[in-house]
């Protein structure tokens, strides 16, 4: 009947390796790295919000009795580094297919930092 | 590299045990987005303190 259907495109996933930045000196690394997927079209601020409410849970789960509200940090700052030794802050509004597309040149999966402290300037 | 449907073909994670994902919704703006948490594989050290 003419009727147009909108189908939404297709959205690749995305697989990355999340660990803690090197400057929160976290010492078993092994135990904070998360290996996660989602959408390329997940932001930046998607993987900020996750950390938060994943790490709240898990720390409820260790403190029965706490609120998730009572987390502490809710501002995880999120960085990739494009090079050894380099850790590049990122902006929230990032999807992660233009992390991946700016910054990722390597065949290998992505691998971001996220760190509690705020930023230097 | 890509895809049937054109979009580029992005490397897997090893090592990860697939069996043990978890889900969670996480929503910023209008954007809903579903983030799947993997846990390592269990790392055979019998092998590697075998000297």
């Amino acid at each position: 009947t003419g009727t147009v259907e909108l189908v939404a495109p297709p959205v690749s996933e995305i697989e990355l390796v999340f660990k803690p930045h090197p400057m929160d000196e976290i010492e078993d690394i092994a135990a904070y790295t998360r290996y996660i997927k989602t959408t390329a079209n997940a932001s930046v601020d998607h993987l900020a919000k996750y950390l938060y409410m994943r790490l709240a849970l898990e720390r409820q789960a260790r403190e029965p009795g706490t609120s998730t509200e009572d987390s502490g940090d809710k501002n995880y700052t999120i960085y990739i580094s494009p090079t050894p030794g380099s850790h590049v802050l990122l902006s929230g509004a990032l999807t992660l297919e233009q992390v991946n597309e700016k910054y990722w040149k390597v065949n290998k999966p992505l691998e971001m930092f996220y760190s509690s402290k705020k930023p230097l300037q | 590299e890509h895809g049937v449907n054109g979009l580029k073909k992005l490397p897997r994670l090893k090592n990860i045990d697939r069996s043990s994902a978890t889900h969670m919704e996480v929503t910023v703006g209008a954007v809903t987005v579903i983030i799947t948490d993997y846990k390592p594989k269990e790392r055979n050290l019998s092998s590697e303190t075998n000297n």
